[in-house]
């Protein structure tokens, strides 16, 4: 279902291209005026996250989305992946998109080999391209060993590192994290971020959420989430 | 003290805020001990048990709230264990966590206790009250100490809820009030001494403790261990686990959805246990301890409708195959859907359409029916022999497959505490109660309307005549399964469909 005024389509050929010309980089995704209220039926009470949010990524570069606790970073997030549908506002996204949760979503019973397969399937991969891929990042994050435990058997650690795998497993146009790096160790925070510069400079654009931006250098912009609007 | 206080009411609060828990936790003890206590007087009556109603009226308080303070016991302590464990890190230590959860649980066991009583006392009143107030709440006691023992070491929900309500009816079931008054070895089970406490029937082998003195140790003896249990688990640190040295057709989604939901749960060995074992002893446990009574039945042949006197020990068989049915098919039905249901909409996300997922799920629902169904026939095949095994095997499959679809709308709806505490319930009151023929020659008119009516009716007659007479009863299951099966596939498209225009 979707409300009045919300829209949001995987394709949105007006962004093809900007009237700048050809030295301009497209603009990927684009979010205009997302509202989002919670409300507490038996309580009566509710609580206004996002206030007409505004939101535009281009290729090739890497976006940080910041602001406090409870400052509805996570809420945007859910609504531009079609997790959770706004109140009020439009969003169009162009080309494929890999979406890493705060909260790994994992099954608990099933190996790292097997959500790479399922995921591989969701994405319409190739099974050699599944392999290939998969292959890759167990490299990059250093977690082949626990290619065969069960999720249900990982650390943290591990366990954010496969919630990120699966949302690079099919190399998308757009990545969007939610606090990927929560738990990683400092040499998986250094892969994680070359891997995010690599994809950029191969023309994807990365969104990520931080608390705070600790590397504030090493993203291409920054976008401040305060007050339910985006500044 | 004051931080400890503090822990108690806010696990309490943490309880509260779901208000289905709360309602339902005084909800299930009015139904249970109002409506259907006239029907367990029966049964106990059937199966050698008191057959006196007003002696009989009150250990069921005492098994209501036993029962709900189990499972209440076990989702308190599941449900936030690592936290637990994370505030007992933090500085609050192992035991204060442990003694807040124990008296929070009591507060929820003593709100069982009250729901269960009142009901009684609306009922039949209280003829002694102290010894029937004293004794539901020491069951209940009892019970939350078993709960929350369980919850501190199974972490997965069903094996953990499927094992607190397996001892709680092993327990009432092979009771002194029920099957169990000459079997020594019910002496054993939780309830045994506070039923014959509340039942006012001084046993001759308590020894020199007394009837009083096993309740006792009873309940100080589950508490205790159920503080050691939980103690322990919450100040081990979380075991560190050491490491061992072009898109595709819809067609391709869906086997891997398949393949991989089954392999989900087919790693859940306890489940496939449970799936297995129970019917094994509730069926088998219903030959053996049914005296052989006659038992009237109302039966149509070849068109014709008429009363038949068979043996109590096959119509208590061959109904016990559908109530062990329909309560497991509804549990896995609920669990299989709702434990995955955030990873499901995840990959939806990823791609795969809700239709996809919802037929993965299904599929694992359908071959945990099989099962369930294939283990209760052959079960049931060694002591009976149903007149027409087809039309037996169809109408407990159609319990199987309805329920199924029961637990995926009642899960939806209410969560897994409130939905297992109504998963209990509706196939007790269904199945056991309004579609039963042990208490009379046919079941009672309001049964029609429940899920159950058709299929049941189906496989008594598989059960008991040499034909098929009951297309119309046919028709009313597959309307059911029909009807429940839209439901429960739209409430799966609603929560995995991405949120897109």
């Amino acid at each position: 279902m979707t409300k009045p005024g919300y829209v949001r389509s995987a394709i949105a050929p007006s962004l093809a291209g900007a009237p700048g010309g050809p030295t301009q980089p497209a603009t990927v995704l684009q979010a205009e005026g997302i509202t989002k209220a919670y409300r507490n039926r038996p309580r009566r009470t509710e609580n206004l996250v996002l206030i007409g949010a505004d939101l535009s990524i281009q290729a090739g570069e890497i976006v940080g989305l910041v602001g406090e606790n409870g400052s509805g970073k996570s809420t945007l997030m859910k609504i531009l992946v079609g997790s959770l549908e706004g109140d009020a506002g439009r969003v169009d996204m162009r080309g494929t998109f890999g979406y890493c949760p705060q909260d790994p979503l994992l099954y608990e019973r099933l190996t790292p080999d097997e959500h790479f397969e399922l995921f591989g399937e969701a994405y319409g991969l190739d099974r050699s391209t599944i392999y290939a891929n998969r292959d890759n990042l167990y490299d990059v994050f250093n977690f082949e060993r626990y290619r065969d435990m069960r999720v249900e058997e990982l650390s943290g650690g591990t366990r954010a590192k496969l919630n990120l795998g699966l949302a690079l497993l099919h190399d998308p146009d757009i990545i969007l994290l939610d606090e990927p790096y929560a738990g990683f160790d400092w040499d998986t925070y250094l892969r994680f971020w070359n891997l995010a510069v690599e994809r950029r400079d191969a023309g994807r654009a990365v969104l990520i959420i931080s608390h705070f931006v600790v590397d504030e250098e090493r993203f291409d912009r920054v976008i401040h989430l305060r007050d339910g609007k985006t500044v | 003290m004051k931080g400890m206080t503090r822990l108690t009411v806010g696990y309490l609060a943490e309880y509260a805020r779901r208000p289905v828990n709360v309602a339902l936790l005084v909800l299930v003890p009015l139904v249970f001990v109002m409506l259907a206590s006239g029907s367990i007087t029966d049964f106990a009556s059937i199966v050698g048990g008191i057959e006196d109603p007003g002696q009989l009226a009150a250990p069921t308080a005492g098994w209501a709230a036993a029962f709900l303070a189990g499972v209440a016991g076990f989702f308190h302590v599941l449900g936030s264990r690592d936290t637990d464990r994370r505030l007992a890190n933090a500085g609050m230590g192992a035991w204060k966590v442990t003694f807040a959860r124990l008296v929070s649980g009591l507060g929820l066991a003593l709100l069982a206790s009250a729901a269960a009583i009142i009901a009684l006392a609306l009922r039949t009143g209280l003829d002694d009250p102290v010894r029937t107030i004293v004794g539901t709440v020491m069951t209940a006691v009892i019970y939350l100490g078993i709960g929350i023992a369980i919850g501190a070491v199974i972490r997965n929900e069903i094996n953990g809820s499927l094992i607190v309500i397996f001892i709680w009816m092993l327990d009432v079931f092979l009771g002194p009030a029920m099957a169990g008054g000459t079997v020594a070895l019910s002496r054993v089970f939780p309830s045994h001494f506070v039923t014959l406490y509340i039942l006012n029937t001084p046993s001759s082998y308590a020894g020199p403790l007394g009837d009083l003195g096993w309740v006792l140790v009873w309940t100080v003896g589950a508490l205790t261990l159920a503080a050691l249990i939980f103690g322990a688990a919450t100040a081990t640190r979380r075991k560190v686990t050491k490491a061992p040295t072009p898109r595709r057709a819809a067609r391709g989604r869906l086997k891997a959805g398949l393949r991989y939901g089954l392999r989900d749960n087919r790693r859940n060995v306890a489940l496939w246990v449970l799936l297995v074992v129970l019917p094994v002893f509730f069926i088998s446990l219903s030959f053996y301890i049914t005296p052989d009574d006659p038992a009237p039945v109302e039966l149509i042949i070849r068109g014709i409708t008429q009363i038949k006197v068979l043996s109590m020990i096959n119509v208590h068989g061959a109904i016990m195959v559908p109530i062990t049915i329909a309560f497991l098919a509804g549990l896995t039905g609920m669990f299989v859907v709702q434990g995955s249901l955030e990873a499901d909409a995840r990959l939806a996300l990823a791609g795969f359409r809700p239709r996809e997922i919802l037929a993965s799920r299904l599929g694992v629902i359908a071959l945990a029916g099989v099962l369930t169904t294939v283990v209760s026939l052959a079960v049931t095949a060694i002591d009976f022999v149903p007149q027409s095994w087809l039309w037996f095997a169809v109408g407990n499959g159609l319990v199987a497959a309805t329920y199924g679809m029961v637990g995926v709308v009642i899960g939806a709806l209410f969560g897994r505490v409130g939905g297992l505490y109504l998963m209990f319930l509706i196939p007790f009151v269904d199945v056991g109660i309004a579609q039963n023929i042990m208490f009379s020659a046919a079941p009672p008119g309001w049964g029609s309307v429940l899920p159950a009516r058709g299929a049941v009716q189906v496989l008594i007659d598989g059960a008991f005549t040499p034909t098929f007479d009951r297309m119309g009863a046919l028709l009313l299951a597959v309307g059911w399964l029909v009807v429940l099966t839209a439901v429960g596939a739209e409430i799966v498209r609603r929560i995995a469909e991405p949120k897109r225009a």
